[in-house]
């Protein structure tokens, strides 16, 4: 019998912690009940970035999340970047501390983007002989997440719940359910985000994602750049009664607005915990404009200069 | 893939890399012989690696991550040096990127590093090895030292710095015993670094954060501290000595040595010397360049 969210609290409703944000955040102590920050904008910086993170990390609960650490590749793990995600997760006191499952580049390479592994056992067995690895490394449970996904591979023999549910059996990691990523995944590879939900072993969810995609017509891209639509707050109301209640967060990398306007986004989840309907009518997904349209994960932090 | 019995994740990921990142689309990818020592295959039997949807066939479904891979970290450099990509435009600057992106693809966790090389890549790459001899052109100069300055500036913002510790104060540096004056060594703070340029490049550094649209300004050497204070980088124009002189105080020589050189070349009378000397000194204890002053011998420091 495993514990709920593998022992973790509920935190409640969160936001990812973005620098746009970081003077109203001082500023106005709003409250948001924790943050999320992006491991990688955090664990080598000696500037105005770690300083905001600590005086933020007084208040709120802290929760690392990366985009980096590329579990599924085939290139040797890189301890010097676990040390320094452990240091700051020490440092900051992060509740846990999760990734993706992908792989993010090989041969010595980074392509900075979330690669799908195809899913059968052999890949099953390399990510997981991984993931013991990294756990005994960072003396905690990783908690990894589904990944949107563009492609799907031939070699592939499972499905991703199926996967997922593999992984975190024979590892005791556990689940970062990105709500908005099941969505986007599963019209690109048409299958019911309902059958995927169906499956997935909620008491080893300890976190959950919203975020906002962009329509392609012929696709989906998880675009971090708007509004969660209706569908997918659907799917959120099915995890929250799966889950009993889950540590929750909103994803804006795009486009983004004042922090209010974030902040209000995820607290709408408030509204899927029973069974009320949003009053401000169904959000309907955002059309491609025709400019670039970029997957998440893309991160930069602009230097102040005087 | 029937060929291959034993599933490879390692050729697979190899393959994937090699084809997403081609600057020629996905199926010069698929075509490219390092592509091709992987997977043998014709863009036509792409579905044998990855499989189509029901709106995508696998090229277009391989493609978006084609597109992403090149738009994203284009995306990030036009961020890490927006005065160069002004400079150039949008389009040179996209190109040079491009051309950067191949010959240094990232190989770190950290996006922060993705800029790390792109002024000695400007530098590798000018175009006018020849004219160069004859003083034809010289906007390469100008472009390389555009990118150093924005590189450094992104360096210090996010580096070390003395945020909440005193840094050294005027009245330390006078309180130094005339007999002992010759041994001390400064400890800069490590934020402090001095950069040397052809181009006036900090004014129009300056010029293009004001949005006062600046033109390529004509070539005329500029010295550059920059440090980090209250987490702000901060820039500040130094004399050509007083580039010389922090030179040879960053290199940890004893303020003696330093002062010798730096005057004996600067065909400087010794009076004069001294009384910049002095301006400098406040000069930088002001800006807050150094954190120490200490005799290595007497292993006293004044701090
Ligand atoms: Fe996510």
């Amino acid at each position: 019998m495993v514990e709920p969210r593998l022992g973790h609290p509920n935190l409640g409703l969160g936001v990812g912690l973005r620098t746009v944000h970081f003077p109203y955040i001082l500023e106005k102590h709003p409250p948001v009940d924790w943050f999320e920050i992006i491991s990688e904008n955090f664990i080598d910086s000696q500037g105005r970035p770690r300083h905001t993170l600590d005086q933020i990390a007084e208040r709120y609960p802290i929760v690392m999340h990366g985009v980096s650490l590329s579990i599924g590749s085939t290139d040797p793990l890189d301890f010097q970047y676990l040390e320094k995600l452990k240091k700051l997760a020490g440092e900051t006191d992060a509740r846990w501390v999760s990734d993706h499952l992908c792989w993010t580049g090989v041969a010595g390479r980074n392509t900075h983007d979330l690669l799908p592994v195809p899913l059968n056992e052999d890949t099953l067995r390399h990510v997981c002989s991984r993931i013991e690895t990294v756990q005994d490394y960072l003396q905690r449970p990783l908690v990894l997440e589904n990944p949107s996904s563009y492609v799907t591979f031939a070699e592939s023999t499972m499905s991703e719940w199926e996967f997922l549910t593999a992984m975190t059996e024979a590892t005791e990691c556990g689940l970062l359910l990105d709500v908005n990523n099941v969505y986007v995944s599963s019209v690109n590879h048409d299958f019911d985000p309902y059958e995927y939900l169906g499956h997935i072993p909620y008491d080893r969810v300890v976190q959950c994602h919203l975020a906002g995609h962009t329509h392609c017509g012929t696709h989906l891209i998880d675009t971090h750049d708007g509004k969660v639509i209706d569908p997918v707050w659907q799917l959120y109301r099915e995890v929250h009664r799966g889950t009993g209640g889950i540590s929750t967060l909103l994803e804006w990398d795009a486009q983004i607005p004042p922090f209010e306007v974030v902040h209000a986004e995820v607290l709408k989840a408030k509204l899927y915990m029973e069974e009320n309907l949003p009053s401000d009518g169904p959000q309907t997904q955002g059309e491609s404009t025709g400019e670039a349209v970029l997957p998440h994960p893309l991160h930069f932090v602009a230097p102040e200069v005087q | 893939m029937q060929e291959n019995k034993e599933f490879d994740l390692e050729k697979l990921q190899t393959w994937m890399q090699v084809v997403i990142s081609h600057a020629g689309g996905i199926e010069a990818g698929i075509a490219s012989e390092e592509a091709q020592r992987e997977f043998e295959i014709a863009p036509d039997s792409l579905e044998r690696i990855i499989c189509r949807s029901n709106n995508l066939t696998s090229t277009e479904r391989l493609g978006i991550y084609g597109n992403a891979y090149f738009a994203r970290l284009l995306e990030c450099l036009r961020e890490s040096f927006p005065a160069l990509a002004y400079a150039l435009g949008d389009e040179l600057f996209d190109e040079f990127s491009l051309e950067y992106l191949q010959r240094y693809p990232s190989q770190s966790y950290s996006l922060c590093e993705l800029g790390g090389h792109f002024a000695s890549h400007l530098q590798e790459t000018r175009p006018d090895a020849e004219q160069r001899a004859s003083g034809e052109i010289d906007w390469p100069d100008f472009l390389i030292d555009l990118a150093t300055l924005e590189w450094n500036i992104e360096q210090v913002f996010d580096g070390p710095g003395t945020e909440g510790i005193p840094s050294l104060a005027i009245e330390q540096i006078e309180a130094v015993p005339p007999e002992q004056w010759s041994q001390m060594i400064l400890r800069p703070g490590p934020s402090l670094r001095i950069l040397e340029f052809q181009f006036p490049v900090n004014d129009y550094y300056t010029e293009f954060r004001q949005e006062n649209k600046p033109e390529m300004p004509a070539p005329r050497p500029q010295y550059i501290a920059l440090n980090r204070r209250e987490y702000v980088v901060r820039r500040l124009e130094i004399e050509p000595l007083e580039y010389r002189l922090l030179e040879r105080i960053l290199c940890g020589n004893s303020l003696g040595d330093v002062i010798q050189r730096v005057a004996a070349e600067a065909e400087v009378p010794l009076e004069q010397f001294a009384e910049l000397l002095q301006q400098w000194f406040q000069k930088w204890t002001t800006a807050q360049f150094f954190s120490s002053i200490s005799s290595p011998q007497a292993e006293t420091s004044i701090d």
